[in-house]
């Protein structure tokens, strides 16, 4: 936490910082820890904040970084978010006259999201809390004593479990905005498409004091769809190997959404460890079952010019037919423009839906051809929605 | 009037069907294992056929609304076939674990030869060993001999009754079954079996008590519709409102409940595609326009 405020000082020259931490029980803030640039300056942060108040009790209720000016120091905060959920909020202040950018806030925001990772309690721990106000008290009961035994190695345990969790725990959606960490990728896995009984399996393989990875592998071949989904999400949180790529292929061939969805989106395994065609033809299939490919984590590092070819011919083809497009195919393209491209994006900034209009201004914001400044700045002078105007202005900045 | 379809093998039948079973008021359908219609030459289509049933067969039914149930087992006529039938009872502890599998069955006799009875009296081993409920298939030939056998076996092996369902039924095996505490299924076909007008004669001499009826609606000439049909011809015969809810909703939802793994909630709550977290799926062909 100190090396993220020293960080964060140094980073936008402010004099102190502060991190708060959410109350589990009440609607405020705690001050979990504080610095000073010069061991003179005052830290002068409140001890307690209340949610929704000042520039940090406002970023972390807004999810959104703020600046205000607050006993006469100029101030930028940013919510502590793991997926959407705020967990606190990151603050800095300069003494000085010295405002902060719009720029500053975003990269604030990448800070105050490295740290609540940082911060973020082991997958296990995470998912029992997630549990816990969810299910009934036998559920918990019962789970417990699964996971000890998963915990004390008992593979048959889990497998003789794994079938049952749906029926123990329920099938629900979890309905969690939070995510849960993975260290060594150090990403996020977002809970919100998950189920209760995905979060049960996931937290028995978590559990396990053995081989989870194989385990998980052989689980998702003797499984019905819902055992494969949980197999699946427990390979995005500990999958490290190609050992079990092989079951990610196979729910890759499905038609299955919900099986297709587990083994691709928020599945830092599946687009870390996918061969290059393969993962070419994951995401392709993606934005063809509907499955937004922004929730394929790492894919703006892994895509190149043929997947950025693959995509745009979908999208003709789509075009051809008459119907609509995946708006969050734009920035991926733009990565690897092709002939045509910033022509069709400057034709986007026009659509009628908003998040086709932001996504083709941050598309054009990456490929930064200057032919295109005066649609987007036509576009701007019209524009009303904020998330676009937004990226309107950072294309031209 | 919500209908519980308690036999039907909808892995034969189109998707039309099910938009109709769903305009026609079923709500959720229970698909026994069978044989195919031919034989199968190795374990593996078993496992095939299993995992089609608990896996891309219920999410087919859940895009039209429709919950989808199973009961599992190794059918009286591939009991005969020595190429794979202790292999499937191998296969089966696995499966019978899993969730929406609410049964052993179809079990029982088609030929009733030694081997059909000796894989039937282990699957009903099995059934108490999973502490689930078994759906019996009585042969079409030989059908009150067969019967009677069903009933001796269930007695020198001391199972519950009251956790047996014994279907295909007719005029002639009522008067054998009535009074053993099973529950009666009676399956309204086309042209065999049994029709929607002995049906309701059978309900109104024998009552309502423990009688299930279903389509059983497979590869062959058999319709989907078949118990809306009955339904139907119950109302304008003047069966009570609350009668025909017993034999269509009532009886087959607490025989299957004796599983302990038919959610009633569950069952309350519609599925509807449109619940679902995610738009589109490959059974409605992609995301439209």
């Amino acid at each position: 936490m100190d090396d993220a405020l020293i960080g964060a000082l140094d980073a936008f020259g402010a004099t102190v910082g502060a991190v708060y931490l959410r109350d589990p029980e009440h609607p405020v803030l705690r001050l979990a820890g504080a610095r000073s640039k010069n061991a003179g300056d005052a830290p002068a942060w409140a001890a307690e904040v209340a949610w929704g108040k000042g520039v940090a009790g406002g970023a972390a209720a807004a999810g959104e970084p703020l600046t205000g000016v607050e006993h006469d120091r100029s101030t930028l905060a940013a919510p502590l978010l793991l997926g959407d959920d705020a967990i606190g909020a990151l603050a800095v202040a300069s003494g000085g006259a010295r405002d902060f950018s719009g720029a500053d806030a975003q990269a604030m925001l990448v800070r105050s999201r490295a740290l609540a990772r940082a911060l973020a309690p082991p997958p296990l721990e995470a998912l029992r809390s997630e549990l816990a106000g969810r299910i009934p008290a036998p559920a918990s009961q019962w789970l417990d004593t699964t996971t000890a035994a998963a915990a004390r190695g008992e593979r048959e345990a889990i497998v003789t479990s794994f079938p049952a969790v749906g029926r123990r725990l329920g099938r629900e959606p979890l309905g969690s905005r939070s995510a849960l960490v993975r260290r060594d990728f150090d990403v996020e896995v977002p809970l919100r498409a998950w189920r209760i009984d995905d979060a049960g399996r996931v937290a028995l393989l978590c559990a396990f004091a053995g081989d989870a990875e194989a385990l998980a592998r052989e689980l998702y071949f003797t499984g019905d769809l819902r055992e494969r989904c949980g197999a699946l999400r427990g390979l995005a949180m500990f999958g490290r190997s190609p050992v079990a790529v092989d079951s990610v292929l196979d729910a890759c061939r499905t038609s299955s959404m919900e099986l297709f969805e587990a083994a691709t989106a928020d599945n830092p395994y599946t687009c870390r460890l996918l061969p290059e065609e393969e993962f070419r033809n994951a995401v392709l299939k993606a934005a063809f079952m509907g499955v937004s490919i922004a929730r394929l984590p790492g894919l703006e590092a892994r895509v190149d010019a043929e997947l950025s070819r693959m995509l745009l011919s979908y999208v003709t083809e789509r075009e051809v037919a008459g119907r609509s497009v995946p708006a969050d195919i734009w920035p991926v393209v733009a990565l690897h423009p092709t002939p045509g491209l910033v022509g069709k994006l400057c034709g986007y900034l026009e659509h009628p839906a908003e998040a086709h209009r932001a996504a083709a201004a941050r598309a054009l914001g990456r490929i930064g051809d200057r032919r295109a400044e005066p649609f987007v700045r036509d576009r701007l002078a019209r524009e009303d929605d904020r998330m676009v105007r937004r990226a309107l202005e950072r294309a031209l900045a | 009037m919500r209908i519980f379809e308690p036999h039907a093998h909808m892995l034969s039948r189109v998707t039309d069907d099910y938009e109709q079973m769903a305009l026609a008021g079923i709500v959720a359908v229970l698909e026994p294992s069978f044989w195919l219609g031919q034989p199968r030459t190795s374990v593996g289509s078993f496992v095939d056929y299993f995992d089609a049933i608990i896996g891309w067969e219920r999410f087919r039914a859940e895009q039209f609304g429709i919950r989808h149930y199973c009961t599992l087992s190794l059918n009286p006529k591939e009991a005969n076939d020595d190429r794979v039938n202790e292999g499937v009872l191998a296969l089966l502890p696995r499966y019978l674990e899993k969730d929406g599998v609410v049964g052993v069955g179809e079990i029982g006799f088609d030929d009733i030869t030694p081997r059909e009875e000796r894989h039937f009296a282990a699957q009903l081993e099995l059934a108490r060993a999973h502490d689930l409920p078994a759906l019996v298939h009585t042969p079409h030939r030989d059908k009150v001999r067969g019967v009677e056998r069903t009933l001796a076996i269930m007695r020198e092996l001391n199972f519950p009754p009251e956790r047996v369902l014994i279907d295909h039924n007719t005029e002639q095996t009522v008067p054998v079954v009535i009074d053993t505490g099973c529950t009666m299924g009676f399956s309204i076909y086309p042209d065999t079996k049994m029709d929607e007008p002995r049906m309701v004669e059978i309900l109104r001499r024998w009552g309502t008590d423990r009688m299930v009826i279903n389509s059983a609606a497979d590869w062959g000439k058999s319709d989907p519709l078949k118990i809306p049909k009955t339904v139907t011809l119950m109302r304008q015969k003047g069966m009570a409102e609350h009668e025909i809810e017993k034999v269509v909703w009532h009886n087959p939802v607490s025989f299957f409940a004796k599983s302990g793994r038919l959610d009633l909630r569950e069952l309350d709550t519609p599925v509807s595609p449109g619940q679902q977290l995610f738009e589109g799926n490959s059974i409605l062909r992609g995301p439209r326009a």
